[in-house]
C-alpha cells in the first residue's frame, strides 16, 4: 500500500485530505477502511476523480482512498457477454479489452481515460448512452465491495438474470462511496454495432428542441440525442445558437434508413463519432455544473440561447455549464422541485453549494430509511460523511 | 380483527377457517393458513392496516395473484395476508415520458394492453402475465422470454411507493432519474414483500417495434439446440427472446393446442427479433445462418401475426399443457452462464433419468434461465423425492457458476439453499439492507434468508433444510 502526501487531484471543493492511500488490492481496501474505523477517520473513495466533487463536501476528510490502481480484467467470457473487472479499471481500458471481441459496456460517462467502472456505478453517471441503454446499473450484474465497517461482501453473480436474494449490486449505484467501497464489478456486455454514424444540425434553440421532440415522438431507435447550446456549441465544432447532435447505430442498412429519416426532418451534416466524447466531457470539465432533470411534461422555461448547456431531451436532463448567481439558481431549483424535478450542483465551490442550499436540494428519499442504511452499512460514519443526505 | 373491519369494511376481511382455505397456498407446494386476510382498497387503507398490525406486533404477508412458485406468499408466523386485489387502477399512461403509473394489483398484461393503445409496450412478460400482478412482478423481479433483450423488472421499474412496516407511506424514484438520496428501487425490486407493501409503481414503457420476426428451428436433440443458442448469443446478435422446448414439451403442446410443432423434433428453438425492418432482416439472416450451421434440420418463420401469437400462446400456456402427462410438476428456475448451457442440460436430464422422472425443459435459453420441470403424480410419488432431485439440479447449476433463481424468487422454497451461493458476510449485508426497512422483521417473515424458524411448522420445511445442508460439502 503506497501512501503519499495530499495531491490536488483528491481535493474536494478546496478541501484537501491529510493523506492519500493508494490501494492495489481488496485486502488493502479492507485494511484502509478498518484503520479508519479504528482511528475514527473519515475517508473518501476515489477512482478517476472525474465526479469526486459531486455531492456535498464531506464534513471531515482525513484520507482519500484511491482505488484507481485496483484495475484490470479479472475474467472475460465473450460467449456469455459478461466480464468481471476491478473497480479502478478505466472505461478506456475496458473498451480496449472488449473491442478485441467486438463487444462493449454500453455506458458513456465521459472522460473514459480517467473515469473508472466503479466510479461510474457509484456516482450513477449520466451521459449520451442513457437514451438507449438507460442507467449504468442496468449493465451491472455482480459486485464485490468493502462496507464501511471493513466487511468484504459479494452480491449478484455472473448470470444476466438473477433474483437470488436482495440486489445489493444495483443498490450500490448512486451511493457515492458513502456505504461501501466498490472493488470489483461483473458487467453485462453488448456487441459493438456494425455501423455507427453521427450527425449534427446547426440550428437555433427552438428548432433544436422542436426537432428533438419530433425525433423522440417518431419512436425511431436513435442511439443518442443531445442539444448543445451557447458557448458549448464550439466544442462540437458547430457555429450556431445550438447544435442538435444525433447518433445512429446498428446494421448498415438500418443506419442508412435512420439517416434518411433524420435528414428528412432537419438539415444536417456528418460529424466524427468522437463528438460524443466531447459532449460527455463538458459537464465534467466545467468549473461549475448543475444537473437539472424534470418530468417530461414540465420542461423548465429556461432561455438556453447564448447560454452554455448540454441537454439530453429524451432523458429530460440538462447540464448547465455556466455559473449563474445563487439567487437565480435557488429560484430555478425551487421551480424544478415544485414540478417534481431536481437541480443538483455537480460542480461548484463549497461556498456556492452552501449558499444555494446544498448540492442536492431537497432529498427525495425518506430520511429515516436513508439514516438506517447509513448506520447499518457504515456504522461509524467513516465513508464520506455528509456527502449524501442521510 | 375488529380494527381491520373498521378500516376495510366487513366484506374485505376474512378470518373464518373456511374462508382462509384459498389463501393458504400459492402456485408452489407449501401450505399454511394465514390468521386473517384483508383486502384494502386504497393506499391509506393499506397504511392503516399495516399500522394496526404493527401496534399488535402482528406479521404481514403482501400478496398479489398468488401465482408465485417459491412460496413467497405463504403466511408463516400466523401472519395477516394483505391482498392487493382491490388496488388495480392504471393511474396514468404517459406517451411522451413513456411511463405507466399503476397500482400493484394490476395484472401484467393489462399494462401492455393499455400501453399498446399509444404505441408503447411493457417489456417484462412472465408466462403468468394474464393473471400475475405488477406488485408481485416487482417483488420477485419477474422476467419472461423478452427479458433476454430488455431485462427483468429491475430494468423497468423507475419508482415505487411503499408502505413501510410502521405504516409510513414513502416513495423512492419516480419519473425523474437520479433523485437526491439513496435510490432504493433496485433493492425493493426482488425483495419478495419483506421491506413493505408496494402501493404504486412507475414503469418504463418502450416504443412498439416496427417489425417482429419469429422463427422456429428444429434440432435432433437438446444439445444441438443448446449449442446453436450459445452460438447466437456469442455472435453478438441479441434476439428479443429465445426459448427452448424439448421433445416432452413439444408433445404436450401439440396435444393441447393446434400448434403443429414438428413431433419428431428432439428440441426446438423459438427465436424472435424486433426492431426496424432493416434490423430484423439483418439479424434474421445472421441467426438463420447460425442455426443451420449448428445443426438445425429445419427453420421456418411465423408468416402471420396470428401464427406468431399461437406460438407464444403455446409457449406461455405450456406449463399447463404438461398436466396432460402427469398431474403434478415441480420446477426450479436456476440460471447458468450461457456458455455452460449444453453441459448443464446434459447433467440435468441425467439427474431426472436417475430418479426416474419424466422431465420437460421449456425455458429461456437465451439468458441461461433453466426451467427443468419434473413431472410426477403426487398421489403415488412422494414430494420429498421430487424435491431431492430438484435440489440436485440446483446444485449442478450453482457449481456451474449459476444462481438459484432467475425470476421466480427464493421465498420459502429455496431460502435454505442461499448459503450455497453466499457466505455469511454476504447474507448479513443483505440482512442489514432489509433491516433498514423492517427492523422488527414483521414483513413476510421466514422468507429469503436461510436459518429462521418462522416457517418451521410447514411439512416440507425439514426436507428442504436437510437437502440444503446434506449437499453442502
Amino acid at each position: 500500500m503506497g501512501v503519499a502526501l495530499g495531491l490536488n487531484a483528491h481535493d474536494i471543493d478546496g478541501l484537501a485530505p491529510a493523506r492519500v492511500i493508494r490501494a492495489t488490492s481488496e485486502t488493502e481496501v479492507v485494511e484502509a477502511i478498518r484503520g479508519a474505523n479504528e482511528r475514527g477517520e473519515a475517508i473518501v473513495v476515489s477512482g478517476g476523480a472525474t465526479r469526486l466533487s459531486v455531492g456535498d463536501p464531506p464534513t471531515r476528510y482525513d484520507a482519500a482512498l484511491d482505488v484507481s490502481a485496483l484495475r484490470g480484467v479479472v475474467e472475460y467470457e465473450p460467449g456469455d457477454l459478461v466480464a468481471t473487472v476491478r473497480a479502478g479499471t478505466t472505461l478506456a481500458e475496458l473498451a480496449e479489452a472488449l473491442a478485441a471481441r467486438g463487444q462493449r459496456w454500453p455506458v458513456e460517462p465521459g472522460l473514459p481515460e480517467r473515469a473508472t467502472v466503479g466510479g461510474t456505478l457509484a456516482s450513477a453517471a449520466g451521459g449520451p448512452s442513457r437514451m438507449r441503454y438507460f442507467h449504468p446499473r442496468d449493465w451491472v450484474i455482480g459486485a464485490r465491495v468493502v462496507l464501511g465497517d471493513a466487511t468484504s461482501v459479494r452480491s449478484g453473480g455472473r448470470v444476466v438474470k438473477n433474483v437470488t436474494g436482495y440486489d445489493l449490486t444495483r443498490f450500490w449505484s448512486g451511493t457515492f462511496g458513502t456505504l461501501a467501497a466498490i472493488v470489483e464489478l461483473t458487467l453485462k456486455l453488448t456487441a459493438v454495432p456494425e455501423r455507427t454514424v453521427s450527425l449534427v444540425a446547426e440550428v437555433d434553440v427552438p428548432a433544436a428542441f422542436r426537432v428533438a421532440n419530433e425525433l423522440h415522438a417518431s419512436s425511431l431507435p436513435l442511439d443518442a440525442l443531445a442539444v448543445v447550446t451557447g458557448e458549448a456549441v464550439g466544442a462540437v465544432g458547430a457555429r450556431a445558437d445550438a447544435a442538435l447532435v444525433v447518433r445512429l447505430a446498428g446494421p448498415a442498412a438500418a443506419v442508412r434508413r435512420l439517416g434518411r429519416e433524420v435528414r428528412d426532418r432537419v438539415l444536417c451534416r456528418d460529424v466524427a463519432n468522437e463528438v460524443w466524447g466531447r459532449i460527455a466531457a463538458l459537464p465534467l470539465e466545467s468549473n461549475w455544473t448543475a444537473r437539472l432533470a424534470w418530468p417530461a411534461a414540465a420542461r423548465p422555461e429556461i432561455e438556453f440561447a447564448g447560454y452554455g448547456a448540454v441537454i439530453y431531451p429524451a432523458s429530460s436532463t440538462a447540464y448547465l455549464l455556466r455559473s449563474i448567481d445563487r439567487t437565480t439558481f435557488r429560484a430555478v431549483r425551487a421551480s424544478l422541485e415544485a414540478a417534481g424535478g431536481v437541480a443538483v450542483l455537480e460542480r461548484a465551490s463549497a461556498a456556492y453549494k452552501r449558499d444555494a442550499g446544498g448540492a442536492w436540494g431537497s432529498p427525495r428519499v425518506p430520511l429515516g430509511v436513508a439514516k438506517a442504511l447509513k448506520e447499518r452499512f457504515d456504522p461509524r460514519g467513516v465513508l464520506a460523511p455528509g456527502r449524501m443526505p442521510a | 380483527m375488529r380494527r381491520l373491519v373498521e378500516i376495510c369494511g366487513d366484506e374485505n376481511v376474512f378470518w373464518r377457517a373456511e374462508d382462509l382455505l384459498v389463501w393458504e397456498y400459492d402456485a408452489g407446494f407449501d401450505r399454511r393458513p394465514p390468521s386473517a386476510v384483508v383486502l384494502p382498497g386504497t393506499t391509506e387503507e393499506v397504511a392503516d392496516v399495516v399500522r394496526a398490525a404493527h401496534a399488535e406486533g402482528a406479521s404481514i404477508v403482501p400478496r398479489g395473484a398468488g401465482t408465485g412458485l417459491s412460496g413467497g406468499t405463504i403466511a408463516c408466523a400466523d401472519a395477516i395476508v394483505v391482498s392487493t386485489a382491490r388496488l388495480r387502477r392504471i393511474i396514468s399512461i404517459d406517451r411522451v415520458a413513456r411511463i405507466a403509473v399503476v397500482e400493484p394489483g394490476v395484472p401484467n398484461l393489462a399494462v401492455t394492453a393499455a400501453a399498446r393503445d399509444v404505441g408503447l409496450f411493457f417489456a417484462p412478460d412472465p408466462a403468468s402475465q394474464r393473471i400475475s400482478t405488477i406488485g408481485g412482478n416487482v417483488a420477485t423481479n419477474a422476467g419472461g422470454p423478452h427479458a433476454l433483450r430488455y431485462g427483468s423488472m429491475t430494468n423497468h421499474v423507475l419508482g415505487v411507493e411503499l408502505v413501510l412496516p410502521t405504516g409510513e407511506c414513502v416513495r423512492f424514484g419516480g419519473e425523474v432519474a437520479d433523485l437526491p438520496g439513496y435510490d432504493c428501487v433496485p433493492f425493493i425490486v426482488g425483495s419478495e414483500g419483506t421491506v413493505g407493501i408496494i402501493t404504486k409503481v412507475w414503469l418504463r414503457l418502450l416504443p412498439l417495434p416496427e417489425d417482429v420476426r419469429t422463427f422456429v428451428a428444429v434440432f435432433a436433440d437438446i444439445e444441438h439446440g443448446a449449442r446453436a443458442a450459445s452460438a447466437i448469443i456469442a455472435s453478438g446478435v441479441v434476439p428479443a427472446a429465445m426459448e427452448m422446448l424439448d421433445r416432452v414439451t413439444i408433445g404436450a403442446l401439440n396435444a393441447a393446442f393446434e400448434v403443429h410443432l414438428p413431433a419428431d423434433a428432439g428440441s426446438l428453438l423459438l427465436v424472435e427479433v424486433e426492431g426496424l425492418r432493416e434490423e430484423t432482416a439483418d439479424w434474421a439472416t445472421s441467426i438463420e445462418r447460425i442455426l443451420r450451421k449448428n445443426g438445425a434440420t429445419n427453420v421456418r418463420s411465423a408468416e402471420t401475426a396470428a401464427e406468431r401469437e399461437l406460438l407464444w400462446k403455446a409457449r406461455k400456456l405450456g406449463y399447463a399443457a404438461l398436466a396432460r402427462i402427469r398431474p403434478n410438476n415441480y420446477l426450479h428456475d436456476a440460471v447458468v452462464p450461457r456458455t455452460k448451457m449444453p453441459d448443464v442440460l446434459r447433467e440435468v436430464n441425467a439427474i431426472a433419468e436417475r430418479y426416474g422422472y419424466v422431465i420437460a425443459n421449456m425455458f429461456h435459453i437465451g439468458d441461461g434461465n433453466l426451467h427443468p420441470v419434473l413431472l410426477f403424480d403426487a398421489r403415488s410419488q412422494p414430494i420429498d423425492r421430487v424435491m431431492e432431485a430438484s435440489a440436485e439440479i440446483l446444485k449442478v447449476a450453482i457449481d456451474a457458476g449459476g444462481a438459484l433463481s432467475g425470476e421466480h424468487g427464493i421465498g420459502l422454497e429455496k431460502n435454505h439453499f442461499m448459503f450455497w451461493v453466499f457466505g455469511p458476510e454476504d447474507l448479513d449485508a443483505q440482512r442489514r439492507g432489509r433491516e433498514a426497512f423492517d427492523p422488527d422483521g414483521t414483513m413476510n417473515p421466514g422468507k429469503v434468508f436461510p436459518g429462521g424458524d418462522a416457517c418451521a411448522d410447514i411439512p416440507t420445511e425439514r426436507t428442504k433444510r436437510a437437502l440444503a445442508e446434506g449437499m453442502w460439502v
